[in-house]
């Protein structure tokens, strides 16, 4: 179906009007789909090249997670059979060649332009100076100048234990047997 | 109709359908329809606008914080947790006029795609008597109130598809907003580099008008847009009449159903017979962008997640808290976690273990950054967040056109013993514009006569497959008027 359509530039394709009666053929039924999501899955011949985890790591991964260990031998293997085939899916992406592509952590402005913007320079921060004042003669350190008043009323209003379920006093509660490391 | 008489019957609707359980807690009636009525006293006064939410009834979903109703993300950990504030979101349609009337259903902590994995029990779709389908996840319980008009407009959350999937599944439409517009404060996090609110609504204009009124940067949330990027991004709508559709081939997958791929094709030909062009086009990143979804989600929930020990908030185990057998606080999190988050928690601890780090999360990451690339390649707009990503050839695509999901929404007991990365398949549409910050929605079309169900046809129940549609980032207003263009060509 694809053999009407020319090869762009960038890997992208243009349709000839020639092929207009072709146009929706990407989408036809008939047309060869381009590739299957079960190709993620595991299937029984490759388990074998499905990373292997040990009982030592998966109870290192529990204790690192908060979370209680197996209680059965049972609950263990499907523990590990459930975070194998989810390594398996996941396993796919180290095909992909990365090399020199930069990560993509946050979406956020990555310009050059935004960077200026938001680089701190001694002008951001002419306010927050001018707050504040030195003090001492042969050891001069710097004060926040108390008599400029300051609202905090948002956190200082803050009932911090207000949604704790146990509590003593002004103290939250926590029941360790642990013995102090 | 006045506001008063659409309050009421949507609000008569949350009571009704109750056994759907879209909803899991609601606010006063009464309270709520003197607050309408009030607001239509108002609006009769002065010309009534229809964009305005003065006296609207909207849902919300469960893990945004109010103050005065729970917030539970559906977790046993936060069953009797009310947030001593309102998220940003909130606290915005309230300054508009529109009423929070309760909070809607979900997967625990947006962990899910069929909202199965829900402490107050699985949302359904019936839409005739017998029918128990999937609603699609995580915000199930918003798409279902939204599809059986319990609403007028839901806000539910999309990490990799948790708007756009319900929506599809439930013949609504459902819009997730470019990163970083959108505040999250006082959302609860799952992935918050990929977490965004969204809007689900009967049409693009109540989409539009509640997205309009939420659109604003919020100084509380450190990844909100900041005013400088907002003022660069194109204020673009429907320009020309003639516009450049996308067909991305890698959305072409050998287990597309018929029905999906036959209501994707009429989309496109009654497209191109309004006299918009069509142009296939390659994502080739597409195919690793799931995996790579599962590596980062997880790993950013497994670290978001660590903060629920049961001890500053939260519910909390009976009995010792840490013993020598068990590390301090497991109990609590066994018990107050189900197993869905457990699983996922685990598998992001693996990834960002220090033997795991650079083959999983880092690729993951660098994975992320081709999808992006990706997209930028196939847009007509450059991407205003990165420099250089303009179109070499200046014949890119104004927005892509693919199927939300590769099925109709699947039967409830079908997917409740299903194996869970079965599950993980359902979102390999909704992920790549997830894993770019991009604006996407899915419309409801119908689809063809011939694959309809006997049982609903014959109680005239309208049937529809959700196409996507995706936008380059900043191109929100345009996604919604293609969304527009695309429910009249299709309607009529």
């Amino acid at each position: 179906m694809v053999k009407g359509l020319k090869y762009g530039r960038d890997r992208w394709y243009r349709i000839q009007e020639d092929d207009a009666r072709c146009v929706v053929c990407a989408a036809d039924p008939r047309s060869e789909p381009t590739w299957s999501v079960e190709s993620l899955l595991p299937n029984k011949a490759q388990s074998a090249d499905a990373p292997k985890i040990s009982s030592k790591q998966l109870h290192h991964l529990l204790r690192l997670s908060a979370l209680p260990l197996p209680e059965t031998p049972e609950e263990e293997a499907k523990m590990l059979d459930t975070l194998s085939a989810q390594l398996h899916f996941v396993g796919e992406i180290q095909q992909v060649d990365t090399k020199d592509v930069t990560p993509l952590r946050a979406i956020r402005d990555e310009t050059k332009a935004a960077e200026k913007e938001q680089t701190i320079t001694l002008e951001t921060l002419k306010d927050a100076f001018a707050q504040e004042k030195v003090i001492g003669k042969h050891h001069k350190r710097i004060q926040r100048d108390t008599t400029i008043p300051i609202d905090a009323s948002d956190v200082e209003d803050w009932d911090v234990l207000g949604s704790a379920e146990r509590k003593v006093g002004k103290y939250f509660v926590v029941d360790s047997e642990r013995p102090q490391e | 109709m006045s506001r008063l008489q659409h309050a009421t019957r949507q609000l008569d609707n949350i009571f009704k359908h109750a056994s759907l359980r879209a909803v899991v807690s609601t606010a006063d009636r009464t309270s709520l329809l003197s607050a309408v009525e009030s607001a239509d006293n108002v609006s009769r006064l002065s010309e009534i606008d229809c964009r305005s939410l003065h006296g609207r009834i909207i849902l919300v979903k469960d893990n945004i914080c109010t103050t005065q109703l729970p917030t539970t993300a559906a977790s046993g950990i936060l069953k009797n947790f009310t947030s001593p504030y309102d998220a940003t979101v909130v606290k915005l349609l309230q300054d508009a006029g529109a009423l929070i009337a309760g909070k809607t259903n979900m997967d625990e902590f947006g962990m899910g795609s069929h909202n199965i994995h829900s402490y107050h029990g699985p949302t359904t779709m019936g839409r005739i008597g017998v029918e128990e389908r999937s609603a699609g996840g995580s915000s199930g319980g918003s798409a279902v109130a939204v599809a059986t008009d319990q609403c007028w407009t839901a806000l539910g959350t999309d990490t990799g598809g948790s708007v756009r999937l319900p929506a599809a599944y439930t013949g609504t439409f459902g819009f997730k907003p470019s990163y970083g517009l959108l505040s999250r404060w006082g959302v609860i996090a799952y992935a918050n580099s990929l977490d965004t609110v969204g809007i689900l609504g009967n049409d693009v204009d109540s989409i539009e008008a509640t997205f309009d009124i939420l659109n604003v940067y919020d100084s509380k949330d450190p990844t909100s847009l900041n005013l400088s990027t907002r003022s660069r991004l194109s204020p673009r709508k429907i320009s020309s009449s003639s516009l450049r559709i996308g067909i991305p081939l890698d959305y072409n997958i050998s287990t597309l159903s018929s029905t999906v791929r036959e209501a994707w094709k009429h989309s496109l030909q009654r497209l191109q017979e309004r006299g918009h062009s069509l142009h296939t086009v390659r994502l080739p990143a597409t195919q690793h962008a799931l995996s790579a979804y599962y590596v980062l989600a997880p790993a950013e929930a497994s670290s978001n997640l660590a903060r629920y020990d049961g001890v500053r908030y939260g519910s909390r185990a009976k009995g010792v808290d840490g013993t020598p057998e068990s590390v301090l606080y497991a109990k609590t999190r066994g018990e107050g976690f189900g197993s869905e988050v457990q699983r996922r928690i685990l598998l992001g601890a693996f990834s960002l273990s220090a033997q795991a780090i650079d083959n999983y999360f880092i690729q993951a990451q660098q994975v992320r950054r081709l999808v992006q690339q990706d997209f930028n390649r196939v847009f007509q707009t450059p991407n205003v967040l990165v420099d250089g990503s303009t179109h070499s050839e200046n014949e890119g695509v104004d927005v892509l056109l693919c199927p939300t999901a590769p099925t109709l929404a699947p039967q409830l007991s079908e997917v409740e013993n299903q194996d869970p990365i079965q599950a993980y398949m359902n979102d390999v549409f909704t992920v790549p514009a997830s894993l770019a910050g991009l604006p996407a929605i899915s419309v409801p079309v119908d689809i063809a006569e011939k694959d309809r169900q006997p049982k609903l046809k014959a109680e005239d129940v309208r049937e529809n497959a959700g196409m996507q549609i995706i936008g380059q980032y900043g191109d929100d207003k345009l996604v919604l008027d293609v969304a527009r263009e695309l429910t009249e060509a299709t309607r009529s």
